[in-house]
């Protein structure tokens, strides 16, 4: 009884996360050859009245899933890690190309352009939320 | 060792910093930027040298930056192979872009000429020694600087200067693009460069 609730519980939330939190214009880059980095990119948008933590992301298929962002330092771009990308209630943050990014990092696997890759959101009260994105390439 | 190679580095960026402004004040006629940068320089691709003097026929676009780079790196490159696609084939093959790793560390030369064909299939890859390299991102103006990420997994990531410098015909810096310039003045740049 207990286990079944915990599964009904686990399912509310879940959908209760993938409601307070819609994800749109997503997708991930193909990898160069011998490459095992890539950038997803993505528009999340806050639909609750409370903010929103993202601590970064995992899935067996990659080392680390990371948020990262560039900034233009002495003329230089430099990238940093973003431990918390806090999402404020109502608000949408976009990550572009230059900008922030969910960085893949040790992928096991090449990403092929066609393909999708799933993995999961993960939030600091420690709630997640699976996502499946297309490969895209860049390169036309 | 790293804190003292770390500060060496820094040491270096500022008497570059201040080399150039003496020099800038000392030159008080405005010159072009190709009168004082750029020049010739050799790098190791995985089969041989690549010699800028040996370029003389053709316009090369060099671009420095690392292969493991997620996300600025690809981004030029794949607007600047792109770019290069579309444009007429008697135009395009007067062109030759060049990329140039500055983290030999992890960048092999193998690793490199695949790397650089996934963006455009002249495209020829390499890197050097870091003494070299050092010495030929200074000729060019260029910076780039170890970044060590503590708290990620990346390990450590390469801050750099994202431009693309166009060498005409000649072997002079003809013009730099900034990341932002590539998309909507590359392809004008190289149709001034090059004959019909």
């Amino acid at each position: 009884m207990k286990s079944i609730l915990c599964i009904l519980l686990s399912f509310f939330c879940q959908n209760l996360s993938a409601q307070q939190l819609t994800i749109n214009e997503g997708y991930l880059r193909a990898t160069p050859p011998g490459q095992m980095m890539s950038s997803a990119f993505m528009k999340l948008t806050n639909n609750s009245d409370q903010t929103i933590i993202i601590t970064g992301g995992e899935s067996s298929k990659v080392k680390a899933i990371e948020i990262h962002n560039h900034a233009m330092r002495d003329g230089m771009m430099s990238m940093e890690h973003i431990p918390q990308l806090r999402i404020a209630a109502g608000k949408s943050i976009t990550m572009a190309p230059g900008g922030l990014n969910f960085m893949f990092i040790g992928l096991h696997k090449a990403l092929v352009a066609g393909e999708t890759f799933s993995f999961d959101l993960v939030f600091e009260n420690g709630e997640r939320q699976s996502l499946t994105l297309p490969i895209k390439s860049i390169v036309n | 060792m790293k804190s003292s190679k770390i500060f060496t580095f820094f040491v270096l960026i500022i008497a570059m910093f201040l080399g150039v402004f003496s020099y800038l004040n000392f030159n008080k006629t405005p010159a072009s930027i190709g009168d004082q940068l750029g020049g010739d320089f050799s790098v190791t691709l995985e089969d041989g040298q690549f010699k800028l003097e040996d370029y003389r026929d053709k316009v090369v676009l060099l671009y420095f930056g690392y292969a493991s780079c997620p996300d600025v790196c690809p981004t030029a490159l794949a607007l600047t192979g792109n770019i290069l696609k579309k444009l007429p084939q008697a135009i395009a093959a007067q062109i030759q872009p060049l990329f140039i790793s500055v983290d030999p560390d992890r960048d092999d030369l193998k690793k490199l000429t695949l790397y650089g064909h996934y963006f455009h299939p002249n495209m020829l890859a390499g890197t050097d020694t870091k003494e070299k390299l050092d010495k030929l991102v200074r000729k060019y103006g260029a910076f780039y600087s170890i970044n060590n990420q503590e708290n990620s997994a990346m390990g450590y990531s390469v801050d750099h200067t994202s431009r693309l410098y166009i060498i005409d015909k000649n072997g002079k810096l003809a013009d730099t693009l900034s990341h932002a310039d590539i998309q909507p003045n590359l392809a004008n740049k190289l149709l001034l460069l090059t004959e019909k």
